[in-house]
């Protein structure tokens, strides 16, 4: 299980990277009326949307290999909670850019990603603080 | 949002995540002639490029650069360099001569240096 704790830092660069660029190009092309950057951000988007699950599985699983988690608990928490919290709005959004074809669904789907965006930022704050301030799953 | 300590960290996530992104859209626009997923393509991986160039700059300025010996991060600053001179040529390709066989060589050698630096970084935190 340790295995999974320690991959998931490595894979995890996909769907945060993809993501939260693809969030901001969307959103800047929307607005912009850049054709090119939202074509950019909605693939980035709906790759980093797929590339979510595995992350997330490989996160789930190395979790259980963690001891001594009292001291880092809070941060712990708040990371699977975001982490969560993000999947739970990128799929709304994906719904929603599929299945809500009328002009305020489209407003709804940016503001759905802004949000995911943001949680997302969240997520990595929180994973990032478990690996470099808490030392999980790194050598001391 | 972003501690000092993770800075570095937290900024080279975007360099390879465009750089597949964007390698990804220059396939699917030449497997299905569109020209709009093949500027996407380029469009990635020119912000690929100002990813690489600012995760090069934050880690020579990481917090923690000082605990490891100059042996141990010189690979994975070597890399890192290599890579982001390796994504210039390729975001330069990708807008003038996008599939030509240099071109290719760039897209791939670029793919093997990329995960050679992922590596090496993962070893500088999670195998010292």
């Amino acid at each position: 299980m340790i295995f999974f704790a320690k991959i998931h830092p490595l894979i995890v660069h996909f769907p945060m990277g993809l993501l939260i660029s693809g969030v901001v190009f969307e959103i800047y092309g929307a607005l912009r009326n850049d054709e090119v950057a939202e074509t950019a951000g909605r693939f980035n988007v709906q790759f980093g949307f797929w590339c979510l699950f595995p992350v997330l599985l490989v996160g789930f699983l190395g979790m259980f290999s963690l001891d001594n988690t009292e001291k880092f608990r809070d941060f712990l928490t708040s990371h699977l909670t975001y982490a969560f919290t993000t999947v739970g709005v990128f799929i709304t959004a994906m719904l929603v850019f599929n299945y809500l074809h009328r002009p305020w669904g489209r407003i709804l789907y940016l503001l759905l990603i802004a949000v995911g965006g943001i949680c997302i930022l969240f997520t990595g704050y929180f994973g990032g603080e478990l690996v470099h301030r808490f030392q999980v799953s790194a050598p001391e | 949002m972003i501690s000092s300590v993770t800075f570095h960290p937290f900024i080279s996530h975007f360099s390879p995540a465009l750089f597949i992104a964007g390698l990804a859209l220059l396939f699917f626009a030449h497997k299905n002639n569109d020209d709009k997923l093949k500027a996407a393509g380029a469009f990635n991986l020119s912000l690929c490029l100002l990813a690489s160039v600012v995760a090069d700059f934050s880690g020579m300025v990481s917090v923690d650069i000082n605990l490891l010996t100059v042996v141990t991060v010189e690979g994975h600053q070597g890399y890192s360099f290599l890579f982001t001179i390796l994504v210039g040529f390729s975001a330069g390709y990708a807008y003038t001569n996008t599939y030509s066989r240099t071109a290719l060589g760039y897209y791939i050698a670029g793919i093997l240096i990329m995960g050679i630096c992922l590596f090496s970084g993962y070893q500088l935190v999670f195998m010292k």
